[in-house]
């Protein structure tokens, strides 16, 4: 699973660099989201994309 | 094309060539680095723009975590072979850019950033970015391309940078630094120099002919004073010239 090579403790810190006040991102699937802005950042080959240009975004 | 994505492209093309680079393994260098960080074992560190992560892993072996960024995803597949190839662990690599980064406020004991800070857009923000994901008292440790306190070599090195990486922006002084450092509330704790004498041809390779052609234009132009000043010599019949460093760390205040 890729999902399980990102280490819980490091996850706790990792927010989205779309929104200004860098709410944390939390790991649903294969992927990361942001609750606030609803992007998706993908985790590919187990390092999290963590660039809004390649986010997916829910509408 | 923006600057981000010119150093992705220029850099995806280079991934290979920087993981055996002269320049960026140079250990004392490194070695240096690693012992301005103080590194813990409870350390959580951050390189930005790690490149192919030489950074990262020299720190790695004297922290807990290390997390790896880097904007350009062959740079990080490179990092990922080297981090197996020296059975190194801890060090998670992550596609980020600096002018964003993705990480809560003082998540770092220690931020390193090696020969990128150059690159940098907007330095004044990063530095901001970089001072929000510190720690209070965390380390920042800056290594980066440089230019002595001079107007003529300042602007005929970063004109030379130009033309050997269009997405170059701009290498400072030393005393740049310190006032950008110091401007952003940072308190700096050393600032050190150096210089490497090199082939010319680490301006000239992996660059178009009409950039080069233009390289070699700039340094045929140089008077003897000038030539001086920029330690332009031939050895063996090669063209060496300086390249100016400076090493900095500075705590969060």
């Amino acid at each position: 699973m890729v999902a399980c090579s990102i280490d819980e403790k490091l996850l706790k810190i990792l927010a989205c660099p779309a929104c200004d006040d860098r709410p944390l991102v939390k790991l649903q699937c294969d992927e990361l989201v942001c609750e606030k802005c609803k992007r998706h950042y993908p985790i590919e080959d187990g390092v999290p994309v963590m660039l809004p240009e390649k986010a997916s975004k829910e509408e | 094309m923006n600057n981000e994505q010119k150093a992705r492209e220029i850099f995806g093309a280079r991934a290979a060539y920087y993981t055996t680079s002269v320049s960026h393994t140079d250990q004392a260098v490194l070695d240096r680095v690693v012992e301005l960080c103080k590194p813990t074992s409870d350390a959580i560190a951050l390189d930005i723009a790690t490149g192919t992560g030489h950074t990262a892993l020299a720190v790695a072996p004297r922290a807990k975590q290390v997390i790896a960024t880097d904007i350009t995803p062959e740079m990080l597949d490179q990092g990922r072979k080297l981090q197996t190839e020296k059975g190194i662990g801890n060090v998670q690599f992550r596609l980020a850019s600096v002018d964003d980064l993705p990480f809560d406020d003082g998540s770092f004991d220690i931020i390193t950033c090696r020969r990128a800070a150059h690159h940098f857009a907007d330095i004044h923000h990063a530095l901001a970015e970089m001072q929000r994901v510190l720690k209070p008292g965390g380390r920042l440790v800056i290594d980066d391309r440089s230019v002595p306190e001079d107007d003529f070599v300042d602007a005929t090195m970063n004109r030379l940078d130009v033309l050997h990486d269009e997405s170059h922006v701009c290498e400072y002084r030393p005393s740049e630094w310190e006032r950008m450092l110091t401007e952003a509330g940072y308190e700096i704790e050393v600032v050190e120099t150096y210089t490497r004498h090199r082939p010319l041809s680490s301006l000239t390779d992996n660059v178009s002919p009409e950039n080069t052609a233009r390289i070699h234009e700039i340094i045929s132009a140089l008077d003897a004073d000038q030539r001086l000043m920029m330690n332009v010599v031939d050895k063996d019949g090669v063209t060496h010239i300086n390249h100016w460093f400076v090493m900095i760390a500075a705590t969060r205040g």
